[in-house]
């Protein structure tokens, strides 16, 4: 599926940069990663807001990365007084700011004290000075987390997973939510399989909250009774416990309603 | 001061009404099929209206919408009239209707700006470029950002010969 969704996003361009993710190798179960930059609160003179984003410099002042890895990072808006969030010899990566400015939550990719396994993982940390860092998506080896989203009130992160575990026996990529304090509550909003024999499992990817939090819209791929076709549709469903699950976009074969570039 | 984040796509509208999202493939209002910005309504999928359609092989993706959510900016690639290289460049135009569509980052051939996100107020739009360049002569990933409203104001934020990024494609 993913893989499938990969190669659109790909298509028509032949000069594609190598990208983090390529070079992390995750292919197909990291085609959903869409996390980015934000802008952060901070009461530095001058300057309110942040902005946060992931760079492999060696060099600088403050900067500490032998490594030459991705590490997490924040600037003022016209990009003085840059301070970095992470240290580690592992990559750190796709930084969301929660809705009131205080965390970050990243991805973070390989073995360290919080992430034995090396899988990728959410984590999430104080946006000031990166400190109370935790890994929220602790689980087994193999089970790659990816893609978080705060909900609007900041207590809740969707997020999507891939790889086999209780909640998800075909491993599928499916949306999840969880607390974002400490990672408890992980749910599976999505555990829909192999809704039709045969073929592929449905594969779900998080998208975003309604600005009321009530609501989550995703993007599922795959044959599905609300979805015949098996083209990648626009869907929306409660936040709570994935019921009332709508497609907004049933529009027919071919037509696929992705995030297909942000997945190239 | 209220602040912004970026969004993935889908994207729903600060109100929370609109859901702004990508389609590609050939059905009505897009001909040719390509990838096309449109917006429908979040509670019932209604009111789909394509607001990119632009011509064949112009590639538009990745929506966000500005804080007060009158705006919404974009990347594209694909030669068009605003962008004879058919590099990547970030677009913003009108979230209700499809106009005012503007290049904010037409400028040197084989320089790719995407990923745009709003500042707090929505006076400028910070992004991600790459490519060689006289701010960027190294060609590497940088962060930058500019104007909304006219795309002046350039400035590579992190210059310096690593690479700098808000995305992690």
């Amino acid at each position: 599926m993913a893989t499938r969704a990969t190669t659109q996003g790909i298509e028509g361009r032949s000069k594609r940069r190598g990208g983090l993710l390529l070079t992390l190798a995750l292919g197909a179960a990291l085609a959903g990663v869409a996390a980015m930059g934000g802008v952060a609160t901070r009461a530095d003179a001058a300057f309110t807001e942040k902005v946060v984003f992931a760079s492999n410099r060696t060099t600088g002042t403050g900067v500490n990365n032998p490594t030459g890895d991705f590490e997490i990072f924040r600037m003022n808006p016209d990009g003085t007084a840059v301070r970095q969030l992470t240290a580690n010899g592992v990559d750190d990566f796709g930084p969301v700011l929660s809705p009131d400015k205080t965390k970050v939550a990243y991805l973070s990719y390989g073995k360290q004290t919080s992430n034995p396994e090396g899988d990728l993982e959410i984590h999430i940390m104080n946006a000031s000075d990166g400190t109370a860092k935790r890994n929220l998506t602790h689980n087994r080896a193999g089970v790659d987390d990816y893609y978080p989203i705060f909900s609007p009130g900041g207590k809740k992160i969707a997020y999507t997973s891939t790889g086999k575990r209780a909640s998800n026996p075909e491993g599928d990529a499916e949306v999840y939510v969880m607390r974002s304090l400490d990672g408890t509550g992980q749910k599976n909003l999505t555990n829909n399989g192999l809704e039709v024999p045969g073929d592929y499992p449905v594969s779900d990817y998080a998208s975003d909250f309604s600005p009321t939090g009530d609501k989550i819209a995703y993007v599922s791929l795959d044959k599905q009774g609300s979805n015949p076709e098996g083209d990648a549709e626009v869907y929306r469903m409660n936040a709570l416990d994935g019921t009332a699950k709508e497609n907004l976009t049933h529009n027919g074969d071919d037509v696929g309603d992705t995030f297909a570039d942000i997945i190239s | 001061m209220e602040m912004m984040s970026a969004t993935p796509s889908p994207t729903s509208s600060p109100d929370g009404k609109t859901i702004a999202y990508e389609s590609s493939g050939v059905q009505m209002y897009n001909d040719e099929g390509d990838k096309e910005i449109y917006r429908m309504s979040a509670f019932d999928g209604k009111n789909k209206k394509n607001l990119t359609n632009n011509g064949a092989d112009v590639n538009d993706s990745y929506p966000v919408y500005s804080p007060g959510g009158q705006r919404i900016a974009y990347h594209t690639y694909g030669q068009q009239t605003s962008n004879l290289d058919g590099d990547y460049d970030v677009y913003r135009m009108s979230a209700s209707d499809g106009t005012g569509q503007k290049n904010l980052t037409d400028g040197k051939e084989g320089v790719d700006n995407e990923y745009p996100f709003f500042s707090s107020d929505g006076t400028k739009i910070f992004y991600e470029s790459q490519g060689i360049q006289d701010s960027n002569l190294q060609g590497d990933h940088e962060v930058y950002r500019l104007n909304t409203s006219d795309g002046l104001g350039q400035k590579n934020l992190t210059n310096n010969d690593a690479n700098d990024r808000v995305f992690p494609d």
